[in-house]
């Protein structure tokens, strides 16, 4: 069994809810001094955390995160939770609205996260919408934009510093700018 | 001793010291033995590039020193040497004021020879023209230059065209095919902890990745050439890559394929940025999804690898002008251009050619960006990035106007009215330099133009890749991590 397969389920990754707004959600590439407090276990660059998928429910994410639960909690400031998952210098953000569902992600790091688990569903349209920029406009590897009514994605970065955004446009909740997610 | 004896000797040191592809020490060029056989012989020599200075001499098998004249064009030894004897051209002096370095010195004269290359100077041609992609899969801004690849500790050299020259972006990568089309194997790289398994990579992008064995080569650009072998990447853009890219949770598979010279428009790619490795530290421990240990029967798994053993920067393991480089390109006009030329120089303040000058120095953070500053907030993650063929930025007015499918989509800006802005950036180090630009609208630019300077295109947010367009009309310096000017990430100037 791979390494991966054998922890994935373990608490070897480090999930935060955070209060959208808070210095927690803008922390953008520091470690968060909650997170030392809970004792998160980081550095783990070779795991893949578990995820809840864009469009998903984040119930999967939330059970996991039992030791950390109610640590922090969402003060209702604004109409979404922000889950962040650290694993190694990996940082993941899941942007949940109140009825539990993934309407964002964000990733930034020096690697690719899981993109098959972290846009679920959505993953084949990414795989299509690079296949056919890479037929349009070739040689073009920095970034990739999709842009539709129901899914918005924005992958970028290189190798050492790789960062992006995928959102559903119908899911984000009244009065969030998509400037918000980071 | 007779002169027949003399040959022989000559011969026997040359095997005894297994020097058959490298000069042999000792006995001149064997003409004709005496007596009424007549051996044929065939004249060495070849071509010279670069070299401007004067002072140059060469020789063949250790003797019949020959001085080559700055700005000469080829070379012959006034010796011949016999059918079958072995040849090895060396370099005795070199030229005053640079380097030069012989590529496919050495072998066994079955005719005349004139395949030996002596390249000279700091500075190789970049030719921002349409690429090797299929006719009509063009893409504009591509800088492309020539690599020249040897097999380790060997004479056996093979010149790469078209490669694409990446500031944003470490470690030589060349297609397999191109490599077999040279006749060049390059010797993959063995696992040095499992006994029989070989080292594969998947390197990442952000619309997919490429996959391919990890190798070594001895990298020869003009006069320069690495003192020690490098790791490089073999992209295997054979129909069914063996060993297959892995999938699943241990995979490569992302995105699309990238493993094919139409996917670049260029035939490999040369990846000349701030760092000496291409993974750095997030590949030595843990197991991360990028350098994988195969076996025999082509099952892969990730493997941790040192740095030492990691694809790595070229420049930074020349023997002479290694802390950076200099992509100096020509202005162009705001309508742009069918292509350009400039050139890539090696070093940073080593020579006469590469010095600073009034050029800002901006120091990179851990993950080799400085600081922009436009339209009054931070774009804190920025780069200067030759192997991207465009500025990518977030702003809000420019992504209202995405291109029309036809000029490449939500990919490009197209502003209705050409946007002059200007921008102001940071180092690490605090040092600002200002930055002005121009966005036009893509579609309204020819699209037999390959050099443009005024393309935009949307990022995500904090982040400003300033491609090629950024590089036109000026020298751009690349300062590798670990030098002095450098430091500890390395730097940017202009």
């Amino acid at each position: 069994m791979s390494p991966v397969t054998r922890f994935r389920f373990a608490t070897a990754r480090c999930v935060i809810r955070c209060a959208a707004g808070s210095v927690c959600a803008r922390a953008r590439r520091r470690r968060l001094a909650a997170a030392s407090a809970i004792g998160c276990a980081l550095g783990l660059a070779s795991l893949t955390p578990a995820m809840a998928a864009l469009g998903g429910s984040a119930d999967s994410v939330r059970a996991d995160s039992a030791a950390l639960r109610g640590q922090l909690r969402s003060t209702g400031l604004v109409p979404y939770d922000v889950q962040q998952i650290d694993s190694g210098s990996l940082t993941v953000r899941e942007y949940v609205t109140r009825a539990g569902q993934v309407f964002a992600v964000t990733w930034r790091g020096p690697l690719l996260p899981n993109l098959q688990q972290l846009l679920g569903s959505y993953y084949a349209r990414f795989q299509a919408a690079a296949v056919a920029a890479h037929q349009a406009s070739p040689g073009i590897h920095r970034q990739l934009s999709l842009v539709r009514p129901d899914l918005v994605l924005l992958s970028a970065g290189r190798m050492r510093d790789f960062h992006g955004v995928a959102y559903l446009p119908a899911l984000v909740p009244a009065g969030v700018s998509v400037s918000e997610l980071q | 001793m007779s002169r027949a004896l003399r040959s022989i000797a000559a011969a026997a040191s040359c095997l005894l010291a297994a020097c058959g592809l490298v000069a042999c020490g000792g006995g001149g060029g064997s003409g004709n033995s005496g007596g009424g056989s007549h051996t044929p012989s065939f004249t060495i020599g070849g071509s010279v590039s670069g070299l401007t200075g004067s002072g140059l001499v060469l020789m063949n098998n250790g003797a019949d020193a020959l001085t080559v004249a700055a700005n000469a064009t080829s070379f012959t030894f006034t010796t011949s040497v016999a059918s079958g004897a072995a040849y090895a051209v060396t370099i005795q002096t070199q030229p005053s004021g640079e380097q030069c370095t012989v590529v496919n010195g050495s072998g066994m004269a079955s005719g005349d020879i004139t395949s030996v290359a002596v390249s000279c100077g700091n500075s190789v041609a970049v030719n921002v023209v349409p690429g090797p992609a299929s006719a009509g899969s063009q893409t504009f801004n591509i800088p492309l230059t020539s690599v020249t690849v040897c097999v380790p500790s060997s004479s056996q050299c093979a010149t790469i065209q078209d490669v694409l020259v990446d500031s944003g972006s470490t470690g030589l990568r060349l297609m397999a095919s191109v490599l077999k089309a040279a006749g060049l194997t390059l010797p993959t790289m063995s696992d040095p902890n499992t006994p029989g398994n070989t080292i594969h990579e998947c390197v990442q992008f952000a619309d997919g990745y490429t996959w391919g064995a990890v190798a070594t080569a001895g990298v020869v650009m003009g006069g320069e050439a690495t003192g020690n072998p490098v790791s490089v990447q073999i992209i295997d853009d054979s129909a069914t890559p063996s060993p297959a890219a892995p999938t699943g949770l241990n995979g490569c598979v992302t995105g699309s394929s990238l493993n094919s010279v139409n996917a670049f428009d260029a035939n490999g790619v040369l990846g000349i940025g701030v760092f000496d490795q291409d993974c750095g530290t997030d590949c030595t421990q843990g197991a991360a999804h990028v350098y994988y240990s195969c076996s025999s029967s082509g099952s892969c798994a990730p493997t941790n690898l040192a740095l030492a053993n990691q694809v790595s920067n070229p420049v930074a393991a020349f023997a002479t002008d290694n802390d950076g480089v200099v992509l100096t390109l020509p202005a162009i006009p705001a309508a742009g251009q069918a292509s350009a030329n400039g050139t890539l120089t090696f070093g940073v303040g080593t020579e006469s050619d590469n010095g600073l000058g009034n050029a800002t120095l901006l120091t990179a953070d851990q993950y080799g960006n400085f600081i922009t500053n436009f339209g009054g907030q931070p774009y804190p993650d920025s780069l200067l990035d030759s192997g991207s063929n465009a500025l990518y930025f977030a702003d809000s007015t420019l992504e209202q106007s995405p291109c029309p499918q036809s000029s490449g989509g939500a990919q490009f800006y197209c502003p209705s009215a050409t946007q002059d802005l200007s921008a102001e950036n940071q180092g690490q180090n605090g040092s600002t330099s200002p930055a002005s630009f121009q966005i036009a609208d893509l579609a309204q630019i020819s699209s037999s133009n390959f050099a443009i300077n005024d393309v935009g295109g949307p990022m995500t947010a904090g982040y400003f890749d300033w491609g090629l367009p950024f590089f036109y009309g000026q020298s751009v310096f690349i300062l590798l991590q670990n030098t002095v000017d450098g430091g500890t990430y390395g730097a940017y100037a202009y």
